[in-house]
């Protein structure tokens, strides 16, 4: 004990005494470490959006396909798949996109029908009349209108139509519904051009979930024009399309991390001569490879979970505070994520355990390796050089 | 492992010893070459000889920080040549207090931490480290230079913390290289009276020097004379305990 916290002692004057250079060490490896760690950071909060967002979801959507493009769905399909054994409740959806070129943002109008189930309201109240809506909070934040305030808004033929908004949306996750503007079915249609007959997909809800591979067959089946799409091919899509897009991130990131770690081996392996001598002169005096080692190890334990504390807290920083300006555009892709969102604060402990791995363990082997070269040989020749 | 200085027999023995540098590699240095002698306890032993005779080898050898090429070193009865390292490094630390020519003190640390370097490996307390450190700063005149750093110290005043800080685990055996070396006449003086009374303490001197001052001093009670490697004289005339 007595002997750990004198070798702590040393270890820490040892730093101070090179604190200009271990400083500037710890500034460029924190800087390393924040840009693997807000990649990381970035990814595993997008996906948790993503699965928060899809616990809300269906069981299974139902979309038409022509040509291979989507195409609107009849509404008789929802007869069909309500017929099967298992099939609970089959909604049709109306929804579509729309862009405004004012904000230079695209916005998703929804029916209220099939998603208010899914949905909470932050404050006031569902559509009940045709000139009414309810809207998400980026949709709100760009826009500027509160309830009780008109949203105009142009369908392809220029025509201007308004809507008084009721309500305005909250939801476990601001991915879904930030971008929202949620309108009565008939008023979505007649905003759309849509025929009554027609809807943009189904929502089957499906009693067993053991059950919900098997009832995609059979609609896949029975309905050949028909995709249906389970929750769980959607979790497996973003998951695949974040990992697709953090993977591309660090493997740019990981040669930043690489030119450290060589930075570093350059700088241990060039152990200077004032600290061989130091070696030298501690070893002299009687203190075993070890005593020499553990030192040395304390340093570089020292130096790489500072880097790694400060690095990290940088990376939270970035990605939860500042909203990572540096990686969205990189990261988030094209579609619900405009206007801007706030990111659910949620950390991966086995990423930051695999990113402390990556940056700190060949770190401490750049550092003990040539000390320990310098410690396991006899004090006279560290001396003599 | 401390040595026992009631013994009478040789504290160490080197029988045939032989150190070569970058052996068998075209800058091969012949440092010493088949050295044997005895050093007794109380001893007062000027290494003598010009530069590249091979006095700092032959005292890095004594001292288990460096092993011979060839031959064998006894501290008493126990063969030390070929200990591993931790023994070596336990014997440097309990057996030997070292004066090197340059010092080689931590120049950025204050004068206090220098002292208390060679007992960081003991199982001894901050606090009664500190102790001793005051009591041999005290007893050196340094009291007041405790907080300054080396590298402000002058060539004198390091060479007292150097010697301060080799009876920190207070040694039975000085090994000194060249300890005038960077010292005026006063001070050289000086030096030989402190070396004096760590001898009358019952301590073994081993100086190496080619300093007329301190190889004629009378303190000395041996000299061994090396020339290229070679002993070429080993003369009990001296005084010593």
């Amino acid at each position: 004990m007595i002997l750990n916290v004198k070798l702590l002692e040393y270890s820490l004057s040892s730093l101070w005494r090179r604190k200009e250079k271990n400083i500037a060490l710890i500034i460029v490896y924190a800087l390393v470490i924040a840009t693997l760690g807000s990649v990381l950071l970035l990814t595993h909060a997008l996906k948790t959006e993503a699965v928060t967002t899809l616990t809300a979801a269906p069981e299974i959507v139902v979309q038409r396909t022509q040509g291979g493009r989507h195409e609107l769905i009849p509404v008789t399909y929802a007869e069909t798949i309500a017929g099967f054994p298992g099939v609970g409740k089959v909604t049709p959806r109306v929804w579509g996109y729309y862009y405004d070129s004012l904000i230079k943002a695209n916005l998703t109008l929804v029916g209220v029908e099939g998603y208010h189930e899914q949905l909470e309201l932050l404050e006031g109240r569902f559509p009940q009349a045709a000139d009414e809506c309810v809207i998400g909070a980026g949709v709100a934040e760009a826009f500027g209108p509160q309830i009780g305030d008109l949203l105009v808004l142009e369908d392809s033929s220029k025509r201007r139509s308004e809507f008084r908004v009721t309500g305005i949306f909250r939801a476990a996750s601001n991915l879904l519904t930030n971008d929202l503007v949620v309108l009565q079915e008939a008023a979505l249609r007649d905003f759309f051009a849509m025929p009554a007959e027609l809807a943009t997909d189904l929502t089957v809800q499906v009693y067993n979930p053991r059950e919900v591979s098997t009832i995609a067959k059979k609609i896949a089946y029975f309905l050949p024009d028909s995709r249906p799409i389970t929750r769980e091919e959607l979790l497996h899509t973003y998951d695949s399309l974040f990992n697709w897009r953090s993977g591309m991130m660090l493997a740019v990131f990981i040669s930043a991390l690489m030119a450290f770690l060589i930075l570093a081996w350059d700088r241990a392996t060039g152990i200077s001569a004032e600290e061989k001598r130091e070696i030298g002169i501690l070893k002299a005096l009687g203190w075993e490879t070890s005593h020499v080692l553990g030192a040395k190890l304390r340093e570089a334990l020292l130096i790489s979970l500072t880097a790694f504390i400060v690095g990290l807290l940088l990376a939270w920083l970035h990605v939860f505070v500042l909203g990572a300006p540096l990686l969205m555009p990189l990261l988030k892709g094209w579609s619900v994520l405009f206007p801007t969102f706030d990111l659910t604060r949620v950390v991966d402990l086995y990423q930051l355990a695999v990113l402390g791995c990556v940056t700190i363990i060949p770190y401490l082997a750049c550092t003990l390796i040539p000390a320990w070269k310098a410690a396991s040989s006899d004090p006279d020749d560290v001396m003599r050089g | 492992m401390s040595v026992d200085i009631n013994n009478n027999g040789p504290l160490i023995r080197i029988e045939d010893v032989s150190k070569i540098y970058h052996q068998d590699k075209p800058d091969e240095v012949r440092a010493l070459q088949n050295i044997s002698l005895e050093f007794f306890p109380g001893e007062v032993v000027a290494l003598t000889g010009p530069s590249g005779s091979g006095k700092s080898t032959l005292l890095s050898l004594i001292g288990c920080m460096a092993r011979p090429t060839r031959g064998t070193i006894y501290l008493q009865d126990r063969r030390v040549s070929r200990l591993p390292e931790s023994f070596l490094a336990r014997i440097r630390r309990e057996t030997y207090g070292f004066v090197f020519q340059q010092y080689h003190l931590l120049r950025d640390v204050s004068v206090l931490d220098n002292l208390m370097f060679p007992l960081y490996p003991a199982a001894i307390p901050f606090k009664t480290m500190r102790e001793r450190a005051l009591v041999l700063l005290a007893q050196f005149f340094l009291t007041d230079k405790q907080k300054t750093k080396v590298r402000q110290l002058s060539g004198g005043e390091q060479q007292r913390v150097a010697l301060a800080r080799a009876l920190m685990a207070d040694p039975p055996i000085i090994i000194a290289d060249e300890p005038t070396a960077h010292l005026d006449a006063e001070l050289s003086l000086e030096l030989l009276n402190i070396l004096a009374e760590l001898n009358t303490e019952g301590r073994t001197l081993i100086i190496a020097s080619h300093d007329p001052v301190m190889c004629q001093a009378p303190l000395i009670s041996r000299r061994v004379a090396l020339r290229h490697g070679e002993l070429v004289d080993d003369n009990r005339d001296g005084a010593g305990l």
